[in-house]
């Protein structure tokens, strides 16, 4: 171990560097001793996802979430494509959970690693996708970064698959072979490279980066919208409370929050910047805790944006934990090209999707077209009051029905205000009274909603019925201009 | 980095500066005269707990003890029909007090359950005479241990009113056969719901269980907040005089069908007066003082502060104006609302139109610039 210790990692980081990274994307490969504290920063942030996802989940579970948001509906907001995914009945739904919170253990321990990762981000995944009412930003990030740690070899220091597997005398025995495919430590299984950090790092970095792209809006940057209205709310706040209540602060905190977010993940790349940049990253992630209720978002930002320090700082901090003995690195080396084409193509994916809501006309936090998995963070207070006008065909009779007589209330106020939701919950009541006896119907919605303090307007074309139109990513036209 | 932060100091100055400027140019105003230089939430609840809210349910209190008191005089008198008037107009100013202060349920009355027990408007006129019928012992314990759809307010109009307006078929009830039980319903009634008056108001007083202190305390912005849940009723009031009060009666869920027997204050043809006592108790909050009393911090002087706006006009004063819109038009609806829904739709759709556009600005432009949470204390990021 102290064989590397007195190199710095940080000569990677300078920009001349990185410019010769790139240039070796697909060629060189790091050295055995690189690799070597490649593996501590790598199960640094793999017992930090775990410890996170545990307690993220076990949050969840003991909130009753699970029933509020998974149980008791008898409709389900699905993603467009992905309707054929539905939720477990209880109390399977619950086992889905249970599960997540011991992969979150094995995750952290490096225990069976490769199953439990897979596992995880499969369980985790498919739960997100589940309803569209509980989408939030920092569970798409999760199951990207789950995503991301399948393909990467992170128990290869500090982890019990290590331990065991210095214990198995041989590899080529049967429950070494199974062993070695449940851990991912075959010898087809990639060493630890210093690219792999980087994909760490950019999946955390973009969260910033595009968070910060996100707010260069014109509510955001002219209005100090919605921070005004959010913070002026938190008048409550002991010492700076009054303050929050200035419209001066709000710009400010507008303006300092852009710079932050575009700034951050280029600041925790330079070794000179780092602390100074994390020191600010910590507040800011503690004044959004004690400012807004956003749960464990604050937390998974202070945590996973650890990923940006070096090697040793990582190695340093685990050595407060014991080390399983380990048989240490096979020398045998696994091409990692396929993985690099892998990830080209994810983070091309990455790159592409926060922008395609300039596909569309007008205010994307007005028509949500490609609002979601885009790092649209904290950037709008929307309201609406929606009712459906129904026209029994048969009889023309009219009658109006709001969606809370058939929606949790959650459900009821998401539904509100995001379009494509409207027209998925015009098309569950025409298939409900369809199936009820009243037969066909003409659906149209009548919502008022209101933007980061705008009077309120109509959202969808009262006019427009609803049975007629479709889901999918053409530009929808029901939806109104915002005045 | 000394560039970058010399550009955001820079971008910082240059925001301080416009803010200020535009500040003194609109410095606030409103339709409260600006006396508030600092606003504090804290300072509004107060205002709301002690001077409204208080002195609602003390009214309410009071009122309901002088229909006790006339209740109790006109049972010495059976056949005084001047002492039924007077209980009946008794009555109305009680029932009036009480949809006055009808959106303060947070609290005591939602803990205690007592909605149900003061106003329930699905009452039953076959179950009151059953429970009349069937009764040995007729006191306040025997009215207690009843459901919902025999008491309150809605059980008193029936015992007191006669839709024809015919006294003497009300009095007929009391001098007749069953009439010696009859009168003790009505005023075990009357006992029952002065003990929930009583009830309600020492709840809140800081001489009693002191809510008052909790309401105050509780001014952050999560849906158990204070003003999170004010606000989250004064929706649901604003949408229950709309769907309940006028729309259903007017036949807005049943194809345009009128129902007349779906009016509040069925027999004593007072519907109109208490859909606006109900709509005079939201305007409480938002103005912060009550009918009579000294003007104080509101829920319109928070949105003053935020400079809120519906559009060039302070989202205060739209909604104020809108309030007057609507008692306009309830007023214009010929009295009793069971009849004019049959004769006079007209007016009735026009009334429903406009407080139907008074509850989507109050759930959506009020609640957009509010900032309280309405579905969840906590959640899980953003």
């Amino acid at each position: 171990m102290t064989d590397f210790s007195d190199r710095n990692m940080e000569y990677k980081t300078r920009p001349g560097i990185f410019a010769e990274k790139i240039k070796s994307w697909f060629s060189t490969p790091d050295s055995l001793t690189d690799s070597h504290k490649t593996a501590y920063s790598l199960a640094f942030f793999r017992i930090v996802f775990g410890i996170l996802m545990v307690v993220a989940e076990i949050r969840f579970i003991s909130r009753d979430w699970i029933t509020d948001f998974y149980v008791k509906p008898q409709f389900f907001f699905t993603f467009f494509g992905f309707d054929w995914i539905h939720p477990l009945p209880a109390p399977y739904i619950y086992w889905v959970f249970y599960g997540l919170v011991i992969c979150g253990v094995l995750i952290a321990l490096g225990l069976f690693y490769r199953i439990a990762i897979w596992s995880f981000f499969l369980g985790f995944t498919y739960v997100e996708l589940l309803d569209k009412s509980v989408y939030l930003n920092h569970y798409y990030q999760v199951s990207m970064l789950a995503f991301i740690m399948c393909f990467l070899p992170m128990n290869r220091k500090y982890s019990l698959d290590a331990g065991i597997k210095a214990h198995l005398s041989s590899e080529i025995s049967f429950p070494g072979k199974i062993f070695n495919f449940l851990t991912f430590s075959t010898i087809k299984s990639p060493l630890p490279e210093n690219w792999m950090l980087w994909a760490l790092r950019l999946q955390v970095g973009s969260v910033y980066f595009f968070g910060g792209v996100a707010k260069l809006k014109y509510d955001w940057l002219f209005r100090a919208q919605p921070l005004r209205i959010w913070l002026a709310a938190n008048e409550h706040f002991p010492l700076i409370g009054s303050l929050l209540t200035q419209t001066w602060v709000a710009f400010v905190l507008s303006w300092f929050a852009l710079f932050f977010d575009l700034t951050a993940p280029f600041l925790l790349s330079f070794r000179k910047t780092r602390f100074y940049i994390y020191l600010i990253i910590v507040i800011f992630h503690l004044l959004t805790h004690y400012l807004f209720y956003i749960g464990m978002f604050p937390w998974m930002m202070i945590f996973t944006a650890l990923i940006f320090f070096p090697s040793d700082f990582h190695q340093k901090v685990l050595r407060f934990l014991p080390e399983p003995q380990t048989s240490g690195f096979n020398t045998v080396r696994a091409s990692t090209v396929n993985l690099k084409w892998l990830f080209t193509f994810f983070f091309l994916f990455q790159l592409i999707m926060p922008f395609r809501s300039h596909f569309y006309e007008g205010n994307v936090l007005w028509h949500e077209q490609g609002f979601r998995f885009s790092w649209n963070i904290m950037l709008m207070e929307k309201n609406a009051s929606l009712e459906y006008r129904v026209k029994v065909k048969k009889s023309g009779e009219e009658f109006y029905v709001r969606p809370s007589e058939f929606l949790t209330r959650i459900q009821a106020r998401q539904c509100s205000f995001q379009p494509d939701m409207i027209l998925q919950f015009a098309h569950y009541l025409h298939q409900y009274y369809v199936e009820n006896g009243l037969g066909d119907t003409e659906i149209r919605a009548e919502c008022y909603a209101s933007l980061n303090g705008r009077g309120s307007q109509l959202l969808i074309d009262p006019n427009v019925d609803l049975t007629k139109e479709h889901e999918g990513f053409m530009p929808k036209t029901w939806i109104t201009k915002l005045n | 980095m000394k560039k970058l932060i010399g550009i955001f100091l820079g971008a910082v100055l240059l925001i301080v500066a416009c803010s200020k400027s535009s500040d003194n140019v609109n410095p606030g105003g409103g339709n409260t005269g600006n006396t508030f230089e600092s606003f504090d939430r804290k300072g509004m609840l107060t205002n709301l707990g002690n001077n409204v809210i208080i002195p609602s349910f003390d009214n309410f209190d009071q009122k309901t003890a002088l229909l006790q008191t006339a209740i109790t005089t006109y049972s010495t008198d059976l056949s005084n029909e001047q002492k039924l008037i007077l209980a009946q107009s008794a009555w109305i100013e009680a029932i009036k007090a009480w949809k006055a202060s009808s959106v303060f349920i947070q609290g005591p009355i939602t803990d205690k359950f007592l909605v149900n027990s003061i106003d329930y408007q699905t009452v039953s006129y076959d179950n009151i005479e059953k429970a009349i019928t069937e009764g040995t012992t007729i006191d306040n314990a025997y009215v207690e241990s009843k459901g919902a759809t025999v008491k309150g307010f809605q059980a008193l109009e029936y015992l007191l009113f006669d839709q024809n307006k015919k006294n003497s078929n009300i009095i007929g009830g009391y001098t007749g056969a069953n009439g010696a039980k009859r009168i003790a319903y009505l005023k075990a009634l009357i006992t029952n719901l002065k003990e929930k008056s009583a009830l309600v108001l020492n709840a809140w007083k800081p001489s009693g269980e002191n809510y008052v202190a909790k309401f105050i305390s509780a001014d952050g912005r999560d849906i158990n907040s204070s003003l999170g849940v004010l606000v989250n009723n004064l929706i649901q009031l604003a949408y229950t005089v709309r769907d309940e009060r006028i729309g259903a009666p007017y036949g807005h869920r049943t194809n345009n069908v009128p129902q007349p027997n779906l009016v509040d204050g069925r027999l004593s043809d007072i519907s109109a007066d208490l859909a606006i006592a109900e709509l005079n108790s939201i305007e409480s909050a938002l103005q912060g003082k009550t009918a009579t009393g000294a003007k104080g911090l509101g829920i319109y002087d928070l949105l003053d502060k935020l400079e809120a706006k519906s559009g060039s006009d302070l989202l205060s004063k739209v909604l104020s104006d809108q309030f007057t819109t609507v008692y306009t038009k309830i007023k214009a609806i010929p009295v009793p609302l069971r009849l004019a829904v049959v004769n006079n739709p007209a007016q009735v759709g026009a009334a429903y139109d406009e407080v139907k556009r008074l509850q989507v600005k109050l759930e959506v432009d009020m609640v957009n610039n509010l900032g309280v949470l309405l579905t969840f204390s906590d959640n899980d990021g953003d």
